[in-house]
């Protein structure tokens, strides 16, 4: 219901509010004034509503911090035939993501100064989602020489990731982390042993074997896991894995925490949601790296985010073509695309495990948030107004022609889910609205 | 219905009336008619003079099926692996073959039948074998065939294999027979294209005509499959003849031992029934037939066994080895063999204990039943 055309402020009005970062989670308003959220609470405007706002009547909806990603694959620069930094924007913020961390695995490699420049220069121009860079750990994403942890952090990067890779030179590795410790930056790795996982396109295993395809065993990202462990517990300092896709991971994880361990760890939705068996037939689609494990491991993936053994739910956004996909299953190329269904196929934790909502939004802001050192993520007044309104209740289909993202790789085609995101916010400005919420209210 | 009793019948004339223009009898006229009897050179003229040549030798000459029943069990139109399967399809395919051997052998085969078509050799990965035995047997069936040479061809200029593929069918041959060293290669060109697709090796997955004749060399020396019990030694990991043979032959009702070191064993094959051995002596004790895999070169190095000497001395099958099956059992190499490594040079020899070399003339015949068949099927649904 649009009152006024001031943008400047926006009230949402009968709105759930849920903000894991204050605990809050009831009916009430909000008011944001330029970039920032001004107010909120239950009966804010008992009796004066501001004249001058823009007055969005939420409908009990849930109105919650934007969520924040930290993986996501933007194509830029190198494969912007797969996906830009236009594409990515609209795709994420029809997603209720306004913040992304972007993979350092471009062409060329983050890994330098510029290429951070340009980034920030092309996320300026979208003027859409906010994005920050991962800058590599290595020259090249080598694994031999590290970058310039110091200067890239001055020039925006936000944190050091390896992407896909994982620095196999047990030396190298430490002293990354060592050296990160002098700027308090995190490292972050997804973690998968470079030797036994050379070569192999899907989970190893029986369905391997019968499809005639080279395996990726469960215990290449154990083994990962527990050497960097090893390492993390000598050097101290800020260790995130991202991709956790196997149980013994899990425990490794945590028992490593119980150590007071500067450790974090996040999974994505096809991990505790699809399993091998999505690759019969060799379905490319369903190549991702890591790979699909078995059914007891989509399971206990599940299982450990609804029991918090697992802190924060990425979107692993891997955007690919047609012609990278096309292609016999070892030679196609890895990646599902995630933004869009970032949302809807987590909401299923809360709807069939039983998760709390507000725990779930949790692992999706105010977790990420925190381990990115962002003030953002949270409802708190003076804080970024980065928010989005969601629908919980009414159902949908995804549908693969409707994805806004430049590429359409995802295997979530014809899946019914909840979760419609209705209106995406960021800094105080209306980035998504979904038409038809926006018409309905505007006849009113 | 033969095609001159519909001729006859075209042309509102009765077998009385045909006979009489032949000046033959009308007994003899259904004898030619039921294929029990082929005509007489004068005769044959006068029926290809009272038909204005629409009748002709051909038309006497066709195989006659005696399999009509079980040449239907097998209806799919690409032969892609043995996975899924059944018992009845995989006994057509051998019967047929069966059959083709007893008329190769009697006379060689006027075959008019399959004039026309195409099958194109798509072959991505060195063979001599396979690309021979499938060239042979489709011009044993009158079909036309063309190699693609891949080193020349525009795949090395970067054309997709999708891209090649459709170029391929849009030439329309009736088969096409893929090898690739990825596996699953088979299957996406086989939803793309429009004829049928034979799988002639696909990476580590499959290779199905290699299991068929198989079969068929040990049904014809053993006389069945069902209860049998049969070894299957060497690189278990990555062979595809394996594969599928091991789904072949359980699903005919055979046992199967499967012998390799344990770096070269596969995950999960027991899944399909099979019994799973690190050592010759208990692997082969009271078995019929012992299958013997190609070692590939590039394993013999390195990780998965120390050396060919090793690998001779522990999983390279002799006669001392061969003395733990049963005395009658029979050797099998799918070729080519690595003399020395995985078989001793002079049992690999002894054509009274192998199979080798029937194994490829067993070959042709099995991909001539294939091949008709994949036609067969194509032609009905049209």
């Amino acid at each position: 219901m649009i009152k006024s055309k001031n943008k400047n402020k926006i009230v949402f009005q009968n709105a759930r509010i849920i903000d894991p970062y204050t605990n809050f989670d009831d009916l009430g308003d909000l008011i944001t004034e330029d970039k920032v959220i001004k107010d909120f609470g239950k009966n804010l405007f008992k009796d004066n509503t501001p004249e001058d706002a823009l007055i969005i009547d939420c409908k009990e909806h849930i109105l919650c911090p934007g969520f924040i990603d930290l993986n996501a694959n933007i194509g830029e620069p190198g494969e912007e035939f797969k996906e830009n930094i236009n594409t990515a924007s609209e795709a994420a913020l029809a997603s209720g993501i306004t913040s992304i961390v972007c993979m350092p695995n471009t062409n060329p490699v983050i890994d330098q100064i510029p290429i951070i420049q340009y980034i920030e220069k092309r996320a300026k121009e979208t003027n859409g989602v906010k994005i920050y860079p991962s800058a590599s750990i290595t020259k090249n994403l080598e694994g031999k020489q590290l970058t310039e942890m110091g200067l890239l952090l001055e020039a925006g990067a936000i944190l050091f990731s390896e992407a896909n890779n994982v620095i196999s030179n047990t030396k190298v590795m430490k002293q990354a982390l060592t050296y990160a410790k002098n700027f308090d930056a995190t490292i972050m790795i997804s973690p998968q042993d470079p030797d036994l996982s050379k070569n192999g396109v899907m989970n190893g295993g029986a369905l391997a074997s019968k499809l005639g395809l080279p395996g990726i065993p469960k215990v290449a990202e154990i083994i990962q896991i527990e050497r960097d462990i090893r390492l993390l517990e000598s050097t101290g300092g800020r260790l995130h894995f991202l991709n956790i896709t196997t149980n013994e991971a899990i425990i490794a994880i945590e028992n490593a925490k119980n150590k007071g361990l500067n450790l974090t760890c996040s999974t994505a939705p096809h991990y505790f949601t699809l399993d091998e068996t999505a690759v019969d037939e060799w379905r490319t689609f369903a190549k991702v790296f890591p790979p699909l494990r078995n059914k007891n491991d989509k399971e206990a993936i599940y299982n450990a985010l609804i029991k918090d053994k697992i802190d924060i739910i990425t979107s692993h956004h891997s955007p690919q073509d047609q012609d990278s996909k096309r292609l016999p299953f070892e030679q196609a190329e890895f990646g599902i695309i995630g933004f869009e269904t970032l949302f809807p196929i987590s909401l299923n934790l809360h709807i069939n495990g039983k998760m709390k909502l507000i725990n779930l939004i949790d692992k999706l802001t105010n977790k990420p948030a925190k381990l990115l050192n962002l003030d953002t993520g949270k409802i708190e007044v003076n804080s970024p107004a980065d928010l989005t309104l969601i629908d919980i209740n009414t159902s949908q289909k995804i549908n693969l022609e409707k994805m806004i993202s430049k590429s359409n790789n995802s295997l979530f085609d014809e899946h019914d889910v909840k979760g419609k995101i209705l209106c995406t916010i960021v800094d105080g400005r209306i980035v998504y609205s979904d038409s038809e919420f926006i018409y309905s209210e505007a006849n009113i | 219905m033969h095609a001159l009793d519909k001729w006859i019948k075209d042309n509102s004339l009765s077998r009385k009336i045909f006979a009489n223009k032949l000046k033959i009898s009308v007994a003899s006229l259904s004898r030619y008619l039921a294929g029990n009897r082929i005509p007489k050179q004068e005769v044959m003229e006068k029926i290809i003079y009272h038909t204005d040549g629409k009748i002709n030798p051909s038309n006497f000459y066709i195989i006659k099926n005696n399999n009509t029943v079980s040449f239907n069990k097998y209806k799919n139109d690409h032969l892609l692996g043995i996975e899924d399967l059944k018992e009845n399809e995989i006994s057509s395919l051998l019967n047929r073959a069966d059959t083709i051997i007893k008329e190769n052998r009697l006379e060689p085969s006027i075959n008019h039948k399959y004039s026309g078509k195409t099958l194109v050799n798509l072959f991505f990965e060195d063979s001599t074998r396979t690309k021979t035995s499938f060239e042979l047997a489709a011009k044993r069936l009158g079909i036309d065939v063309i190699n693609m040479q891949i080193e020349t061809s525009s795949i090395r200029k970067g054309e997709s294999l999708l891209d090649t593929a459709m170029t391929l069918n849009a030439m329309q041959p009736d088969i096409l027979v893929i090898r690739h060293s990825l596996s699953g290669t088979p299957h996406l060109l086989a939803n793309k294209v429009n004829c049928g697709v034979i799988n002639a090796g696909d990476g580590q997955h499959e290779h199905p005509t290699q299991a068929l004749l198989d079969a068929l060399a040990i049904r014809r020396r053993k006389k069945r499959i069902e209860g049998l019990k049969i070894a299957i030694c060497g690189d278990i990991a990555h062979s595809r003849v394996a594969r599928s043979n091991i789904k072949l032959l359980i699903t005919m009702g055979a046992t199967v031992n499967l012998i390799a070191p344990t770096t070269l064993m596969a995950e999960g094959l027991s899944d399909y029934g099979a019994n799973i051995f690190n050592s010759f002596k208990e692997g082969l004790s009271n078995v019929d037939i012992v299958m013997i895999l190609r070692l590939q070169r590039e394993r013999m190095q390195g990780s998965y066994i120390p050396s060919p000497k090793e690998y001779f001395k522990f999983y390279g099958l002799d006669r001392e080895k061969l003395n733990y099956a049963k005395s009658d059992a029979l050797v099998m190499h799918p070729g080519p063999i690595n003399r020395g490594v995985e078989i001793d040079s002079e049992l690999a020899d002894d054509i009274n204990r192998t199979l080798i070399l029937e194994q490829v003339e067993l070959g042709v015949a099995i991909r001539m039943s294939v091949i008709e068949h994949l036609i067969h099927n194509l032609e009905l649904k049209k």
